[in-house]
């Protein structure tokens, strides 16, 4: 008995982050019906896992000691959000997808899962790195050349992020000598490597763009596992690690402004999604900023609602993509004739993520207003309100408006087959429940938020709000149609900036390649040889540091010329 | 359903949820369908602002892959 124990203490109690990318690895070997077998069973035995496991599970390597399985009530509700929206993901993407997607998107979310649920940083680096490969692959899957270029541009970005992780951990462990997940003190460089590499890949400012960028190039299905895990995980990172810095405050608001009004410029139906993507985790980062019990739990609890929400509005997208191979709402409108069961489920996403009462957003959204009144936020409080309204105003209507509505485009595509279908409705069944019976969601944190959502109050409060937005909406609707263009954003700095004072200056380029063979063989060469000769004590965290910088410049380097070639 | 009349629905919707609100215990120190107006209001700025800024950063679609070489 003894024995069996603890065999299944040993190897049942894997983390279910490793039987998942395990899972990823055997997948491509199996035959097709025991490939679906696992992609539907495997997200169940994840979430009973991370509910059931009962203790931490370390591992010794090298010396270290890696906390891979140390289930924090933060942790738990994360990771069961992922599993939740795996499942549903990957029923929607039983058919259509190819087994390196499907294959990715395990690797992806054991990396994510594995992420919120590790005790210390090196742990969480591991997965970090996992996540920014599964999600990559996903992105590449469609084999299309856009896809390519726009994988190797997020690619880069989360390089860096990674590179950023990796360079902040190392200070950390080497000025405080502890390397638990726990919250991070601004005393140290450290802090700023690792917020600054959470931040990119939360989609903060100036890097918001690689959002819209990348994930629309995936496939239908591919892009409803990429909206549900890598911001999230860093709105994870953001609320355990940085909860109450004043900065997330600024650069929440940013995001949620940003991804309004580029999503109403914007005219690709997955674009307008991305960049609601932007708006809503900007919310997140503001609840960790603000860093109040009750703004914590609001940004986790959204998280938790909106990762299913836009799981859903991207599968009813993914559905009209599927069916009809087209993205630009130009070209779109008047499918509800022949989709109903997409649209009702796109409008029923569409309802949850403006926060329309009776769905999963309504009971979630007010405890960020709530947290800044609370703090006597008065200024934040209405520039909040004001993106409530905006929200509706970008995916709530503006998505399914020109989608399904609009006009007769002449197309009659159908609902998607049968698993999409099940996909999206068990999606929004998701989205409706915890609207219906609000302790659903609530009772998922340690101590429920003390707010009661259905007050006649707050219903007619909510129902102005949204009516006078849909009014403003319709009334300005000849000025929304948008033209097949694309949006300027801080990225022309690193897609075209360079290549514009290249070709303008071209003895620029050769004055600096001239320098920097000067630099290298003077002062860099020496220099790093040193280092690398002391790497081995303890005492060479700023070596480390410098090398690690100089490995991000070469890989920006060989990345920036190898999307040039591209 | 002609396009008035939808129009009218709508307006019908806005005095009956104002009225709603006058008739309710206000738990906030806001009145006079200040959601209404507050919200009507930002959405319109929201809109000017991004056309606004539309005309400044739109470009055509294929503006960085044009000079590929």
């Amino acid at each position: 008995m003894e024995y069996l124990e603890s065999v299944f203490a040993d190897y049942l109690f894997l983390p279910p982050a490793l039987w998942l990318v395990a899972a990823a690895l055997i997948l491509p070997l199996c035959t097709p019906w025991v490939r679906r077998f696992i992609m539907l069973a495997l997200p169940a035995a994840v979430l009973a896992l991370v509910w059931l496991a009962p203790a931490q599970l370390a591992l010794d390597v090298l010396g270290h000691s890696l906390s891979l399985f140390v289930p924090s009530s933060e942790g738990r509700l994360f990771a069961t959000a992922f599993a939740l929206v795996l499942f549903a993901a990957n029923l929607f993407a039983l058919r259509s997808a190819g087994t390196l997607e499907q294959s990715a998107a395990l690797f992806y979310t054991g990396g994510a899962i594995g992420a919120v649920l590790s005790g210390d940083f090196f742990s969480l680096f591991i997965f970090w790195e996992l996540m920014a490969i599964g999600s990559t692959l996903i992105i590449v899957a469609p084999a299309t050349k856009a896809a390519g270029r726009a994988a190797l541009r997020y690619l880069a970005l989360h390089a860096l992020s990674g590179f950023l992780m990796l360079c902040g951990i190392v200070d950390l462990n080497v000025q405080t000598g502890d390397v638990s997940v726990r919250l991070l003190q601004d005393d140290g460089f450290y802090y700023w490597l690792i917020l600054a590499a959470v931040l990119i890949s939360a989609g903060a400012p100036p890097f918001s763009a690689w959002v819209a960028d990348a994930y629309p190039e995936a496939s239908p299905s591919g892009m409803v596992y990429l909206s549900a895990l890598t911001t999230k995980t860093a709105v994870y990172a953001l609320v355990v690690l940085f909860a109450g810095e004043d900065w997330l405050i600024y650069i929440g608001l940013y995001m949620i402004f940003y991804g309004i009004v580029y999503a109403l410029l914007e005219n690709d139906m997955r674009r307008i999604l991305a960049y609601s993507i932007v708006n809503q985790v900007g919310f997140m980062v503001l609840g960790a900023g603000i860093g109040t019990s009750l703004a914590l739990s609001g940004a986790m609890l959204h998280a938790f609602a909106h990762i299913l929400y836009k799981a859903l509005l991207l599968s009813s997208a993914g559905s009209v993509l599927f069916m009809t191979g087209e993205r630009r709402c130009t070209h779109l409108g008047g499918l509800y004739r022949s989709m109903p069961l997409t649209t009702i489920c796109g409008i029923v996403g569409a309802l949850s993520i403006s926060a329309f009462p009776l769905t999963s957003g309504y009971i979630v959204k007010p405890l960020m207003l709530e947290a800044a009144l609370a703090e006597h936020h008065t200024v934040l409080w209405l520039a909040l309100l004001a993106a409530g309204a905006g929200v509706f105003l970008h995916a709530g209507i503006k998505f399914p408006w020109f989608v399904f509505f609009q006009k007769d485009s002449g197309l009659r595509p159908g609902d998607p087959p049968p698993t999409m279908r099940w996909a999206m409705l068990f999606l929004a069944a998701l989205c409706i429940a915890p609207g219906l019976y609000p302790p659903l969601l609530y009772g998922l944190l340690d101590q429920p938020p003390d707010y009661q959502p259905y007050t006649a109050g707050h219903v007619v409060a909510s129902l102005q709000l949204l009516l006078s937005a849909a009014i403003v909406f319709f009334a300005a609707l000849p000025w929304l149609k948008r033209a097949e263009k694309i949006t300027l954003d801080w990225d022309y700095f690193y897609r075209r900036f360079p290549r514009v004072v290249g070709s303008r200056l071209e003895w620029l380029s050769a004055c600096m390649q001239a320098s920097w063979s000067v630099l290298i063989q003077r002062t860099l060469r020496p220099n790093l040889e040193r280092a690398m000769g002391r790497l081995g004590n303890r005492q060479t965290s700023n070596n480390t540091l410098l090398l690690g910088f100089v490995a991000i410049l070469i890989f920006f380097l060989v990345f920036y010329f190898g999307n040039y070639v591209l | 359903m002609k396009k008035s009349e939808k129009w009218m629905a709508a307006m019908v919707a806005v005095l009956l949820l104002l009225s709603a609100e006058s008739l309710l215990q206000h738990e906030t120190h806001w009145h006079l369908g200040f959601y209404a107006w507050f919200g009507g209001l930002s959405c319109l700025l929201m809109i000017v602002a991004a056309l606004l800024l539309g005309r400044l950063l739109k470009r055509r679609s294929d503006y960085y892959n044009r000079h590929k070489p």
